[in-house]
């Protein structure tokens, strides 16, 4: 017995062995001709669009975002530099510090055959304000939004808002809905279809199988798309998706772990550029336990090694971020942050002058998803234990963790939970220091007190470049008082796709895949 | 006969409800929220999940919950799903055929290698064919399935690059279909070919052994003539009842293979459930793998006495 | 009825029975024993801190990490052996607490029969009725994950199958001479199955215990790889699989060498298992053997006590479906 499994442990090693020793095919992209039209794209995502389905006005989850943002166009986008640029409004102004008024494109049809015009916008706006998204977060100081011409409308605002604009031009935030699509559709209908101007609408959903969307014929672009069909295949497992790749069933996908995506790379396929947009963000509970003392808190944020983190945890695919995030526009260069450098040595300075030594403190986390994101946990635990601190680890299922931000549950000490890209940078720090949100313990605490000063100031400035500094303001702020911790940030998805059969297609930094407008096959 | 048919019918139905009764129970307690699929992360707003509760019926009492729940059942509708914009029943529909389609192929590869090879076995006691298939079935029956599909995927995708994973472009064509999962059952089947390997290589051994075919031997008897005729009839009646069970806790009872091989059966429906805490999938998918479970074993039940005329009924 | 066959192959050469363990009894708990020793070296005195970066990340094997590094720089040796040891004890104490409770139930349905019986063997088929991986996930996930969870699951999952059976050998016993003499006798109804009928259902509980922990060493792997069993920073053979995938085309080592941690752990259980078998329970040689004979094993024609074979756990096969992922 013990002598047969070690024969076929040997040829399997050896298998293995000489396997890995092959060269992966590559191939080059290169000049591909001119576009041509026709074809069907087959693109790997992990999930189906879960609570809310595709409806604009109630899905929140990436896996409904990244179809809709094809489906749907927003009224201005951004380019990659955010620079903001029109979309279905060509003209926007801003008369007084209250008042935004923007003039719609004339021109556009929905996919089903029906006009656009500024009775849509008012429309959409309207039903986003009444839905239970967070998009409705970003309306807040929103006070009416009415049609002031044909194609003329006008957003009245309580106060000032400088994270209006932002918003409006998240190219997965405010879609605009068909009213006569959208308006007479059941829920179930809006759920499983798209009532767009977008290059491609959803004919088809099987479920837990595929997503199919078709080509708009009436799309508005200047250039039609020449891609006849879109399949989203749902295969959860990252390894079954890069595997569906090189076995060419699929010719783009995304990937959450980076190492996947540069096996893809090593086997020919192309990275899409990567922009990251997404903390691996620690929330505190300074309420009990050691955290309670701004001295254990700081000395935490002073034990991690950011940079380990990023290079041996996450392998290099990972920034050094706080908030918000290192890929969002408002972004600052975190090294110049207060306790954000590693130093052992004042760590240990700061527990013993608070006394505590060796505190212990529990770390909760998400166990059963994203498993690329656990070496991070685990090696922070190794940096903490460098400084005598002992970190528990609590791996919880989702759905365990899952009450601290749908009903607000509190936690022991620490909690990290991967955030998701926010359409403007204050929002970043919402749940953290408005009243209710689900992880501020910091209610009535003296130390966040000059925190929800800045954040209040900053969500009322109208101008940019107050607001931009403020931002950045009130990150120093954070990090002084250690009301957050971040250690890296991470993308969204990497994108990976086949450059031999699809061509001019570029990520974008926003997560939008709005140039699979532009792209095109090889037939 | 026609007594004990009711009686095992009844049993069954009965088995159903406690089965029902502790899913609906089990799903309760877990601490998970249906609706944090509805909450982003970032900025999220309880007041509106509250509305979402109500709206679901998920702040009744439980056992209201549950009668509405059984009510819904026995009429065909298993609710809508909490998580996922579908009726829980169109989920199954898309799923179970796959899952059926899989159980039955995999049952069937475990069947064709596993009773020959119990058969050369047996045969061939302590010769070369029988230490070699003993030796093959240990191995197997320790090898999780999922490990040589992680690492036969792995070697297609450097070498031959065989359309092995997942669905695409294969759903709506059913040969296609078949040939998607042929590998995936066959990694099943392997290990289900071991343990039905064993099973007839005991049985037929333990027949073997019995004084008739003794007598038959040293009467002159050929031992093909032996084994064809007497011997294997015999020994493949208890075979049958263990075929018919793998195949029943086949259904469903394929995650990790749905996993490795991205197939959208009732398995990794159950798991979304379960991360998701969607009770009505949840409840759903248990239920009615139980149900098929239980089918499975009546008709095992039912046929058993036809096959083997030594089993006699007992009407008391 | 294996016991009741015991029991007659007993009386027919009970005065030349010998003890006589085969080598598949050795071969199984040689490994388990050899898992032991390793656990209690890195037990008591680990080369290598399990939990924290001892070198290079993905090393390949050298004579300081004999079995290289992870992708956090840690020791493999150490850390596979830790998942051994994690893995062998929750497989043992699973299949323990399923030994005991499902010994209960069975002992108290098949002893005490009537409505006693019925409503308990109801509520074990509805149990039956699910694969196991499923009820473990589902339980998992209601009383958390982790070690302790995990027996407690498996545990509780396999405690059916321990009830069917230990009820089929205890109905035949319960009409049997010496257990009316003891009731007819007075003596009370837990003592006549504690010290009656318990002993001689022991050979089935032994083999089923065995091939239980055996089966759970897989559905612990499976649990793990799905993310839902043992977590990190805690090593796990089933979870090192699904962690090292990606990693499998730069160092190949970080997945074989688990998958044969799995393989070889429940391997020895189904040894053990089949040599329990083979000692409690010996099959009468079959009355031909085809195929030329072995030259170098002349014991394979000596008495039948010896014998490697008997694969048939018991004679009612759906006590015992071997429950798969």
């Amino acid at each position: 017995m013990n002598k047969r499994i070690m024969v076929g442990t040997v040829a399997f090693v050896a298998a293995s062995l000489a396997l890995s020793g092959c060269a992966p095919s590559s191939s080059s992209s290169g000049d591909a001709g001119d576009p041509v039209a026709g074809g069907t794209l087959h693109w790997g995502v992990p999930a189906e669009p879960s609570a809310g389905g595709l409806d604009p006005m109630a899905a929140s989850a990436v896996a409904a975002e990244v179809i809709n943002s094809v489906a749907y166009d927003t009224l201005l986008a951004k380019d990659d530099d955010g620079v903001v640029i029109p979309a279905l409004a060509t003209e926007w102004s801003q008369p007084d510090d209250v008042t935004w008024v923007f003039q719609v494109r004339d021109d556009v049809t929905f996919a089903d055959g029906s006009p656009f015009s500024a009775d849509d916008v008012v429309y959409s706006f309207q039903q986003q304000q009444a839905a239970t998204t967070s998009a409705a977060t970003y309306l807040a100081n929103v006070e009416s939004v009415e049609k002031t011409g044909d194609s003329e409308v006008t957003f009245h605002f309580s106060a000032p808002d400088g994270t209006f604009l932002d918003a409006v031009s998240a190219r997965q935030t405010f879609f605009i809905v068909s009213e006569e699509g959208y308006g007479a559709a059941t829920p179930e209908e809006r759920q499983r279809t798209t009532f767009g101007t977008g290059a491609f609408q959803v004919t088809d959903w099987q479920d837990g199988v595929s997503v199919t969307m078709e080509k708009n014929d009436e799309a508005w672009q200047d250039t039609k798309p020449y891609i006849d069909e879109i399949v989203f295949d749902f295969i959860p497992d990252e390894s079954a998706r890069l595997a569906a790749l090189q076995q060419g069933s699929i010719q783009a996908a995304y990937f959450i772990d980076g190492s996947l995506a540069d096996q893809a790379v090593q086997a020919g396929f192309t990275l899409g550029d990567v922009s990251y947009r997404q903390n691996l963000a620690v929330y505190i509970n300074p309420e009990t336990g050691p955290l309670a003392d701004i001295d254990v808190r700081r000395a935490v944020a002073l034990s991690l090694d950011r940079q380990a983190l990023v290079d041996t945890a996450m392998l290099g695919y990972a920034a050094l971020s706080f908030v918000p995030p290192a890929g969002d526009p408002g972004a600052l260069d975190p090294e110049g942050l207060p306790y954000y450098e590693r130093d052992v040595d004042a760590a240990k300075k700061l527990l013993a002058d608070a006394g505590q030594p060796n505190p212990t403190l529990t770390l909760s986390y998400m166990g059963d998803v994203a498993q690329a994101h656990h070496p991070v946990y685990e090696m922070m635990q190794q940096q903490l234990a460098e400084a005598g601190i002992t970190l528990n680890l609590q791996a919880k299922p989702l759905s365990e963790i899952a009450p601290i931000f749908t009903t607000g549950e509190t936690w022991t000490d620490l909690v990290a939970i991967p955030g998701s890209p926010r359409a403007a940078s204050l929002f970043y720090y919402d749940p953290v220091l408005v009243d209710g949100g689900v992880y501020n313990h910091w209610e009535g605490n003296p130390e966040a007190d000059k925190a929800r000063e800045l954040f209040q100031q900053a969500k009322s400035e109208s101008d940019p470049a107050a607001y931009a500094d403020l931002v950045d303001q009130l990150a120093e702020e954070a990090a002084e008082q250690v009301l957050e911790i971040v250690p890296v940030a991470v993308p969204v998805y990497f994108e990976v796709w086949d450059g031999n059969k699809l061509h001019d297609y570029q990520s974008d930094a926003y997560y939008s895949r709005y140039r699979l407008d532009e792209a095109w096959l090889s037939q | 006969m026609t007594r004990y048919i009711i009686s095992r019918v009844l049993s069954s139905l009965f088995v159903l409800f406690v089965l029902s009764v502790l899913v609906f129970s089990m799903v309760r307690i877990i601490p998970g929220d249906p609706l944090s699929a509805f909450a982003d992360p970032s900025n999220p707003d309880p007041a509106a999940l509250d509305a979402l509760r109500a709206e679901l019926g998920l702040d009744q009492p439980w056992l209201t919950q549950y009668f509405v729940w059984l009510m819904g059942v026995l009429q065909g509708d298993f609710g809508r799903a909490i998580t996922v914009p579908s009726e829980v029943s169109t989920l199954i529909a898309a799923r179970l055929p796959l899952s059926l389609t899989l159980a039955i192929m995999a049952t069937l590869f475990g069947t064709v290698i596993g009773i020959p090879a119990g058969v050369l076995a047996a045969t061939r006691w302590r010769r070369a064919p029988d230490n070699t298939v003993r030796g093959m079935s240990f191995v197997l029956l320790a090898t999780p399935p999922f490990v040589l599909g992680t690492v036969l995927i792995l070697v297609n995708s450097l070498t031959l690059r065989l359309p092995l994973v997942g669905l695409a472009g294969a759903s709506g064509d059913p040969f296609k279909m078949l040939g998607v999962l042929v590998l995936p059952a066959l990694l099943i089947g392997l290990v289900l070919a071991a343990i039905v390997a064993r099973y007839t290589r005991g049985t037929l051994l333990d027949t073997l052994g019995q004084d008739f075919v003794r007598t038959a031997r040293a009467k002159g008897a050929s031992p093909s003539r032996l084994v064809g005729r007497h011997a294997l009839r015999n020994a493949l009646i208890p075979v049958t009842t263990v075929i018919g069970i793998e195949l029943a806790a086949l259904v469903g009872g394929t995650v990790v293979i749905e996993t490795v091989f991205a197939l959208p059966g009732m398995g990794s429906l159950l798991l979304t459930g379960i991360r998701s805490s969607d009770y009505p999938i949840i409840q759903a998918t248990v239920l009615l793998i139980g149900a098929v479970y239980v089918l499975i074993n009546f008709i095992v039940d039912l046929v058993y006495p036809l096959i083997d005329p030594r089993v006699r009924v007992h009407t008391s | 009825m294996t016991v009741t066959r015991a029991l007659a192959l007993a009386k027919v050469d009970g005065r030349r029975r010998r003890n006589h363990f085969g080598p598949a009894f050795w071969s199984g708990s040689g490994i388990l024993v050899g898992i032991l020793l390793l656990a209690a070296w890195v037990t008591l005195a680990p080369p290598f801190d399990p939990f924290a970066a001892s070198g290079p990340a993905l090393a390949a094997p050298s004579l300081e990490h004999l079995l290289g590094t992870d992708n956090l720089g840690r020791d493999n040796a150490t850390r596979l052996v830790l998942a051994a040891r994690t893995s062998l004890f929750i497989s043992g104490a699973a299949a323990l607490l399923g030994a005991v409770i499902g010994t209960v139930l069975g002992l108290v349905a098949g002893y005490v029969g009537g409505w006693v019986d019925a409503v308990i063997m109801r509520f074990v088929d509805a149990a039956l009725a699910l694969p196991a991986i499923l009820v473990a996930l589902v339980v998992g996930v209601v009383i958390g994950t982790g070690p302790v969870p995990l027996i407690v699951a498996l545990g509780l999952v396999f405690a059916p199958g321990f009830a069917r059976v230990m009820r089929a050998p205890v109905i035949a016993l319960r009409e049997r001479d010496f257990v009316l003499a003891a009731t007819l006798s007075g003596v009370r109804g837990h003592r006549v199955i504690a010290e009656h009928l318990l002993p001689n259902v022991l050979t089935p509980l032994f083999v089923q215990f065995a091939s239980v922990a055996s089966q759970v060493v897989l559905i612990e792997a499976a649990l793990s790889y799905l993310g839902q069993g043992v977590q990190a920073p805690e090593p796990s053979a089933g979870r090192m699989i699904s962690e090292f995938t990606r990693f499998m085309q730069v160092q190949p080592l970080l997945i074989i060498l688990p998958s044969l941690v799995i393989i070889l752990l429940s391997a020895a259980w189904n040894l053990l298992a089949d040599g329990l078998q083979d000692y409690f329970a010996p099959r009468r040689e079959p009355a031909f053997s085809l195929g030329r004979r072995h030259k170098r094993r002349p014991r394979a024609k000596q008495h039948l006590r010896t014998s490697t074979s008997n694969d048939t756990p018991s004679a009612d096969p759906s006590a015992d479906p071997e429950k798969r992922q």
